[in-house]
């Protein structure tokens, strides 16, 4: 009994290996590029790590032309001595014109690769190519290496509305919400940096918002995202309209307040079917007053609070307003809408004709906390 | 090879109990009840969960009337030798389909999963082989696999926690939008994760005090519900609906999206972790047809056990397709929900029905 | 003590003189006392000749005439060992262990006494296992000064100390040393018969005893406890253990054996209880890394390098592009290389092996890494596990880990993670089949005993020890009848 047990097993074990992936036969691809070129052809540009026995040296960069991105790969395959995988991949980039044709074929794809992560990233960049051959990067071994740097510090402090592959997918798929790209920057002379977010609608991309104005998204989709400071402007003449001018101000035309918000509550509350409210409140700590200014008394904080909060709602109605034109609903409105049990049977047709026709009210409060070690 | 039967503590048939409920079906299961329910696909958990805690005790009833026998004793006790051994047969039968079930279903994972190129027979062979070692030394080694295998996997639950940041609440709402059909289409479909609670049927004798044995099989029952409404409820907060609908099994790419520091890509890990998980599975399947075959011929379990080895390793070349396979878990489940969630009931009614003719036969 | 008599047995001289081959050692003192004489025959180099000179030539010789002869003799001879009513076998056996024969010529009557002159060693510290706290003594090769330890240690008129002799040339001593009223009969009888039922010319040594006493032979794991620790015996023998000394063997087994009891030291009672929980802890987290971190490393090379996170890729990376072997004979060669050098430091003098360490680790080490025949993650790896296999307190432990280890390895190189999860499996399965002294080997785990989880996976402090382990089934469980917290009571203020 227990021989043949064993028998079989050495049997086994000499007959049926698996197929070995040794590492330093890979050619471990870290970030992947794709560029469209003209007629459906796209161009795909890859950085390897491949560890040789020069030391010197970990990676290489290759590109080549193709109409899928598996052909793309046989021939990236054709023009190295390793085995290209994608185990380790961690950011693919579209440049814009892909975008703007559609990328979830290409997501397809990656998603169905069982070896593909679901957290890889995603972004967007002007020329792919480009992007990843710039050699100006920080002290990392390959341009792959340093664009997840990037885009993990921003995904760690939820400082992306959506950023990698299963977030990409799980909004892209859901009905009455959009999803978001990061936009990376690339320049000659300086490394890559994230520029903006790219808005998308129906898997096409229709226009961007800057980063910072990302945290009115994040204030309602994610939980405990970095809001990252807020810098409010505020008029002189407002602040006398509301009788602060006890306050001693000194004289300037413009009053200047950067906020650094340390909690947040967001609600998106459906009044009826032509009114959403876009509740939000946000503690914040007082980082810099420019010129200088000390909030003392309750009443004034409160009449400050309600300033901050005005200029916010301001800037937010501006963004609302935009994302209507585009018509992209990267908020969920459209997804907490059919929530409701009245409105749940509409589908994604009906939710977009609602939404440009939807009146949107923001409306966020601020609360300061701490003013920091001073009054 | 000794089959060194003895008796085992109630609280062991929790662990037996709930470690053959768990196994394949969970990792797909958010997805097959998705498909039927939508988003109240909680609600038929919970109502499949109601409903086998019911059948549990009723089997629990069965048994306590005939005494400590096992349900092979049971049938070629009620309808004599013959006609008992046809419903043994088939029994036995279901039971190598349930086994070869979970094998085929977990090679196919496994391959999926960075194993591509394997042959589906080296899997089947590998598993096989453990499974025979385990159940040759009898009871004991099996319930202990049953217990050990539970202590080891456990903890793959709290990896849900890090899925849990990521979960949208409006996706479950509304409640209660689907229609009783659809709820009731859903109970019906996730028998295939839900059975296993049939083991009860074949393990009584070896219980050391039965009167504890009701407790803590609702117990395992109600745990197994819990763990699949926890999986289910948290994928489709997890995912949006057609990514759910698309995922064959949405809680392994539920886990791809676990990473720690020193792990990267956790699902590597919990692919091969979850032949723990169907270990027990597979040991208590193939004893129990093993058993059956020796109450059936009365030859040795040894002879039964290899037996069975040899037909599922021949049926491993057998059926190899996507397709088929789903059609396949598709008619085990099917013929699970009738065998072991209606079928019961009739057995009880005969069981009665034969003490009331007895102790009337006695009287007169 | 009945006396035979019409006995012819008792051998003559010449007759003992043609069995023992003409061995130049026999001697015969031929005293000429009474009529004919008596005869003391003795082994030259095996007796201590103080005691036959001066207890019993000297005795006899100043005796009056009325009193030599074999009755008042036996019964007054001022010597504490005696055998009367001998069968040959036994003079001859008696003999050869340092008895001198005095023959009564004309009584054709003789008994033996004892003069043993054995050769011991002086009681030193144990080598191979050591403590930190704790007694330092340690068995040594004399079956009665061990249980003379044991008597002096533990002085219980319920210990018994059953004798056994084995063995069908070298007759050896085996004492079977437990608790009467605490060991669990069943086990003790299969001792017993299991020893009994042994058919072997010679048992060398207690590590083959036990060997031979085991419940499967083909098992990796040991199934029996060998120490050399008085402490640790006791400590077994008053939780219901058995154990077992053979003569000509320093080193006491201890049976039944669980699986946790071999990750136990007597150290953990000496020291406090957090400290040797932690201790234990470790000793376990060790061992399950030394089985499995180098065939992790094997099968994350081979087949699973999307595992390794991106900061430590380009490392591993760098340091396997090196490598000419794949992982797994990498893997094996430096596993390969441990070994040999452990086992060359174990037979080397304890002087040389010192440098051996060095050479080895070091220069061997560095040697291997420069030349790029392994990469250095696999050398910190390795000499991990090593050590890892090394912490358990017995040493037989440490051995099956680490040659366990070497099929874990060999799956991880062929099927990837997916291997090292058959080759737990299998592990698991031979565990819970594995019994010793037909007692479960994974309890208190398996079967599961919640109250002697206590007892072998962590520490508590002591007054939560109240009862003895279940799992060896102990007639008598009941430790302590009062809690020995009140005690402890009255000395706060």
């Amino acid at each position: 009994m227990k021989k043949i047990v064993i028998l079989l097993c050495s049997l086994l074990c000499t007959a049926c290996m698996a197929p070995e992936k040794i590492i330093e036969m890979q050619g471990i691809s870290t970030i992947i590029g794709f560029d469209l070129l003209d007629d459906n052809t796209y161009k795909g540009t890859i950085s390897l790590l491949q560890f040789d026995r020069k030391e010197e040296k970990t990676s290489v960069t290759l590109s080549a032309d193709g109409t899928t991105s598996k052909q793309i790969r046989q021939k990236l395959e054709e023009q190295t001595s390793h085995d290209i995988t994608s185990g380790q991949l961690r950011t693919i980039l579209f440049n814009k014109n892909m975008a703007e044709t559609g990328i979830s074929s290409f997501l397809d794809t990656m998603q169905r690769d069982s070896l593909i992560s679901s957290l890889i990233f995603l972004a967007i960049t002007d020329n792919a190519e480009e992007t990843i051959n710039n050699t100006n990067y920080e002290e990392y071994p390959e341009m792959g290496s340093y664009i997840y740097q990037l885009l993990d510090k921003h995904e760690k402090k939820e400082m992306l509305v959506n950023s990698n592959l299963h977030d990409f997918i799980t909004t892209q798929y859901e009905i009455g919400i959009d999803p978001t790209l990061p936009i990376i920057k690339n320049a000659n002379g300086v490394a890559p940096s994230i520029d903006s977010v790219a808005l998308f609608k129906e898997d096409k991309i229709v226009g961007s918002i800057s980063l910072i104005n990302t945290l009115y998204i994040k204030l309602f989709t994610n939980n405990k995202a970095f809001l990252g400071d807020i810098t409010v402007e505020i008029a002189a003449e407002e602040l006398e309209k509301r009788g602060m001018a006890e306050l001693n101000l000194p004289k300037s035309d413009i009053y200047k307040i950067t906020l650094h918000p340390i909690k947040y509550k967001g609600n998106i509350e459906i009044k009826n079917e032509e009114l959403v409210h876009l509740n939000a409140t946000i503690s914040v700590s007082t980082l810099e007053f420019q010129p200088s200014i000390s909030v003392k008394n309750k009443d004034s904080l409160n009449k400050m609070e309600q300033l901050i909060g005005e200029a916010l709602n301001k800037e937010f109605g501006y963004i609302l307003e935009e994302l209507k034109n585009l018509n992209t609903d990267p908020i969920g409105i459209g997804r907490k809408i059919r929530s409701v049990r009245k409105y749940s049977h509409l589908t994604e047709g009906d939710l977009r004709q609602k939404y440009s026709a939807l009146k949107i009210k923001p409306n966020i409060k601020v609360e300061i906390k701490r003013t920091g070690s001073v009054d | 090879m000794k089959s060194n039967i003895r008796f085992v503590n109630a609280f062991m048939a929790f662990y037996i109990i709930h470690t053959s409920q768990i196994g394949m079906g969970i990792l797909g299961v958010p997805r097959i009840m998705y498909l039927e329910s939508k988003k109240d696909a909680w609600i038929s958990i919970l109502l499949s969960g109601l409903f086998v805690s019911l059948i549990t005790w009723l089997m629990i009833s069965i048994l306590k009337k005939n005494e400590g026998d096992t349900l092979f004793e049971i049938h070629e006790h009620i309808f004599g030798r013959l006609i008992g051994s046809i419903f043994n047969f088939l029994i036995v039968i279901y039971f190598i389909a349930v086994n070869y079930s979970i094998t085929i279903s977990y090679v196919e994972l496994s391959l999926t999963w960075g194993y591509e190129g394997v042959y589906e027979w080296v899997g089947v062979l590998a598993l096989l082989i453990l499974s025979i070692y385990a159940v040759s030394g009898g009871f004991r080694v099996v319930t202990g696999v049953c217990f050990l295998s539970f202590l080891l996997t456990i903890w793959l639950l709290f990896v849900v926690y890090q899925p849990l940041q990521n979960i949208n609440l409006t996706r479950i709402l509304p409640i209660m939008t689907t229609t009783p059909s659809e709820i009731m289409k859903g109970v019906f479909k996730s028998s295939y994760t839900m059975l296993g609670f049939e083991t009860l049927l074949f393990i009584f004798p070896f219980i050391k005090e039965k009167n504890k044995l009701q407790l803590f099989s609702q117990i395992a029952v109600w745990f197994t519900t819990i763990l699949v409404l926890i999986t289910t409820v948290v994928s489709i907060l997890f995912f949006s609906a057609k990514e759910l609908e698309k995922n064959v099994w949405p809680v392994v790419s539920m886990i791809s999206t676990v990473h720690f520091p020193f792990i990267e890509r956790f699902e590597f890990v919990a692919v091969p972790f979850w032949i723990l998980v169907i270990f027990p599975n597979l040991c208590i399947t193939l004893y129990i047809s093993s058993k059956g075959i020796k109450q059936i011929f009365y030859i040795k379990q040894k002879y039964g056990i290899w037996l069975i080895s040899i037909i599922l390793f021949i049926c491993s070349f057998l059926i190899t397709k996507r397709v088929d396979n789903n059609y396949f878990f598709d008619q085990i489940g099917k013929i699970g929900f009738f065998l072991w969630f209606i079928y019961p009931i009739f057995l009880y009614g005969i069981t009665i029905i034969k003490s009331k003719i007895n102790t009337r036969s006695r009287r007169s | 003590m009945t006396e035979r008599h019409n006995n012819d047995n008792f051998p003559g001289y010449e007759k003992i003189k043609t069995i023992l081959n003409e061995s130049p050692d026999l001697m015969c003192r031929k005293l000429e006392v009474g009529q004919e004489g008596i005869h003391i025959i003795f082994m030259k180099n095996l007796i201590k000749p103080e005691i036959l000179n001066e207890y019993v030539i000297k005795y006899i010789e100043e005796l009056s005439i009325e009193y030599l002869h074999y009755t008042y003799l036996m019964k007054n001879i001022p010597i504490e060992e005696i055998k009367v009513n001998l069968e040959e076998q036994e003079v001859i056996s008696s003999l050869l262990n340092g008895f001198a024969y005095i023959y009564f010529l004309d009584e054709k009557k003789a008994f033996i006494v004892n003069c043993a002159n054995p050769i011991e060693r002086s009681i030193e510290k144990a080598e191979t296992e050591s403590l930190v706290y704790g007694p330092k003594i340690s068995f040594t090769e004399s079956l009665t000064s061990n249980v003379k330890i044991i008597r002096q240690n533990l002085n219980d008129y319920n210990l018994c100390t059953d004798e056994i002799k084995i063995g069908e040339r070298v007759q050896k001593q085996i004492r079977i040393v437990y608790i009467k009223d605490i060991a669990n009969d069943d086990t003790l009888q299969t001792l017993k018969d299991r020893i009994k039922q042994l058919s072997t010319d010679n048992i060398i040594d207690s590590s083959v005893l036990a060997q031979c006493l085991e419940d499967n032979h083909y098992s990796l794991f040991p199934q029996f406890i060998l120490t050399e620790l008085p402490d640790r015996f006791i400590y077994s023998i008053l939780n219901g253990r058995i154990g077992v000394f053979i003569d000509g063997s320093p080193v006491g087994i201890i049976g039944p054996a669980n699986f946790f009891s071999f990750f136990e030291s007597t150290e953990d009672i000496y020291l406090r209880w957090s400290l040797s929980t932690f201790i234990r802890f470790i000793r376990l987290f060790a061992m399950v890394g030394s089985l499995f971190l180098t065939a992790i490393y094997v099968a994350a090379m081979t087949y699973h390098f999307e595992l390794i996170p991106s900061k430590l890729l380009i490392i591993i990376g760098q340091s396997r592009s090196q490598v000419p072997f794949p992982p797994l004979l990498e893997a094996l060669l430096l596993e390969g290389l441990i070994e040999l050098l452990r086992e060359a430091g174990a037979r080397l003098p304890s002087k040389v092996g010192q440098t051996m360490g060095i050479v080895g680790g070091i220069v061997i080490g560095q040697a291997t890494v420069e030349a790029g025949l392994t990469s250095n993650i696999l050398i910190i790896i390795v000499a991990f596990s090593a050590l890892g296999a090394f912490s358990a307190p017995i040493y037989e432990m440490g051995t099956a880990v680490r040659i366990a280890r070497f099929p874990i390895i060999i799956l991880a190189g062929v099927w990837g993670l997916n291997g090292i999860i058959f080759g737990i499996c299998i592990l698991m399965v031979h565990l819970l089949k594995l019994t010793s002294l037909n007692k479960p080997y994974l309890a208190p785990l398996y079967p599961l005993r919640m109250k002697d989880l206590q007892y072998f996976l962590i520490r508590l402090p002591h007054h939560f020890y109240m009862r003895r382990p279940l799992i060896n089934r102990p007639k008598d469980s009941i430790r302590l009848k009062e809690r020995l917290r009140n005690i402890t009571d009255l000395d706060e203020f």
